[in-house]
């Protein structure tokens, strides 16, 4: 793996012992790594950085894990950022719990090194391709734009070519307003069209959580 | 209580089968363990002392948890024994006697595991 391709991991354990031997293990398998003790200062920390996965303790004693999985969950979904936990939980409904609050997946702690770093990948994998195929369907969005703008310019530059052909020399004020009307409106959608052109990425945010999918203005 | 007398401090086979690639990590998790343990250990006294039963359970599950790494069994039952009893809310006269008794067990266990974990650093630093 290139440094340019290093994924982020932010691990979050009020316990230092855990969090050093966990980035020490995790550092080595060429992830970059960020650790706090303190679970209340998770927002400051995520906003600061830019993580790419979450390992989150669940017992800690200023906040619990589940606290801030839950806070967490308010401003990421979990396609955009994947939380493992680190349970020393082990009945299934704590484990359902867990899972029906957000979590991508859960550790029993100790962590068998070889069992997390096997789910980090397959997490960070999962992300990956949820990306490339919001990114596909972010084209097809687009795509889909310029396809009713098109249609939306034909209309009116229609009635504008008409209205030019009937001016034939004798101009009176109505006809030119209306030609003028026309043409503005090619100009709008024209503006439209250079807009979506020029965004780039559009917002993850507005394909996911129910939120419809393209918004035509 | 806890039967700590016939097993031994820890199962090396399964920590060292954990750190299989990752040997170089060895060295430092034994001085992290050697550093922070001391704290812990006064932390869970500090509870008993003052009966504070949540600060029982989070520091006896943060031992819990780092003893566990070296799969310490007896160490990390005892730890957990002690959690259950910060768990549970209160500690009254009964379970304050319990936990003292098993704080006893939980050194004696600790200072069993110590030249146990510091024997696997030696090696793995001469391997190194």
């Amino acid at each position: 793996m290139s440094s340019e391709t290093k994924k982020s991991i932010l691990i979050i354990d009020d316990s230092e012992f855990d969090c050093n031997l966990l980035k020490g293990y995790l550092e080595k398998k060429n992830f970059n790594v960020t650790t706090i003790q303190d679970g209340t200062k998770w927002s400051e920390t995520i906003k600061e950085g830019n993580f790419d996965l979450i390992i989150l303790d669940i017992l800690m004693p200023k906040i619990s894990g589940l606290e801030v999985l839950k806070l967490i969950r308010k401003e990421f979904n979990p396609i955009k950022l994947p939380v493992i936990m680190l349970s020393a939980m082990s009945e299934d409904s704590d484990v359902v719990e867990l899972l029906e609050l957000g979590a991508n997946d859960y550790i029993i702690k100790p962590a068998n090194f070889k069992v997390l770093q096997s789910r980090v990948n397959t997490h960070l994998r999962i992300a990956e391709l949820n990306k490339d195929s919001l990114r596909k369907r972010e084209l097809e969005a687009v795509q889909a734009m310029i396809v009713t703008y098109n249609h939306e310019i034909n209309n009116p530059l229609a009635t504008a070519v008409g209205v030019l052909d009937r001016i034939d020399g004798k101009v009176d004020k109505s006809t030119v307003d209306l030609l003028e009307r026309s043409l503005f409106r090619i100009r709008d959608i024209v503006r439209k069209i250079e807009g979506v052109t020029i965004e780039k990425e559009l917002p993850i945010d507005d394909y996911v959580d129910e939120v419809k999918m393209i918004k035509l203005k | 209580m806890v039967d700590d007398q016939k097993k031994s401090p820890m199962d090396v086979d399964a920590f060292l089968q954990n750190f299989q690639g990752a040997e170089d990590l060895i060295e430092m998790i034994v001085e992290e363990f050697i550093k922070t343990y001391p704290d812990l250990v006064k932390q869970i006294e500090s509870a008993l002392k003052d009966r504070e039963p949540q600060l029982l359970q989070i520091s006896a599950h943060t031992l819990k948890g780092a003893v566990s790494n070296f799969k310490a069994g007896p160490t990390t039952d005892i730890a957990f024994e002690l959690e259950k009893i910060g768990r549970s809310g209160e500690l009254s006269d009964e379970s304050l006697d319990d936990a003292n008794k098993l704080f006893i067990q939980l050194q004696s266990e600790i200072e069993k595991l110590i030249p146990e974990i510091k024997k696997l650093a030696t090696t793995a630093a001469r391997s190194a």
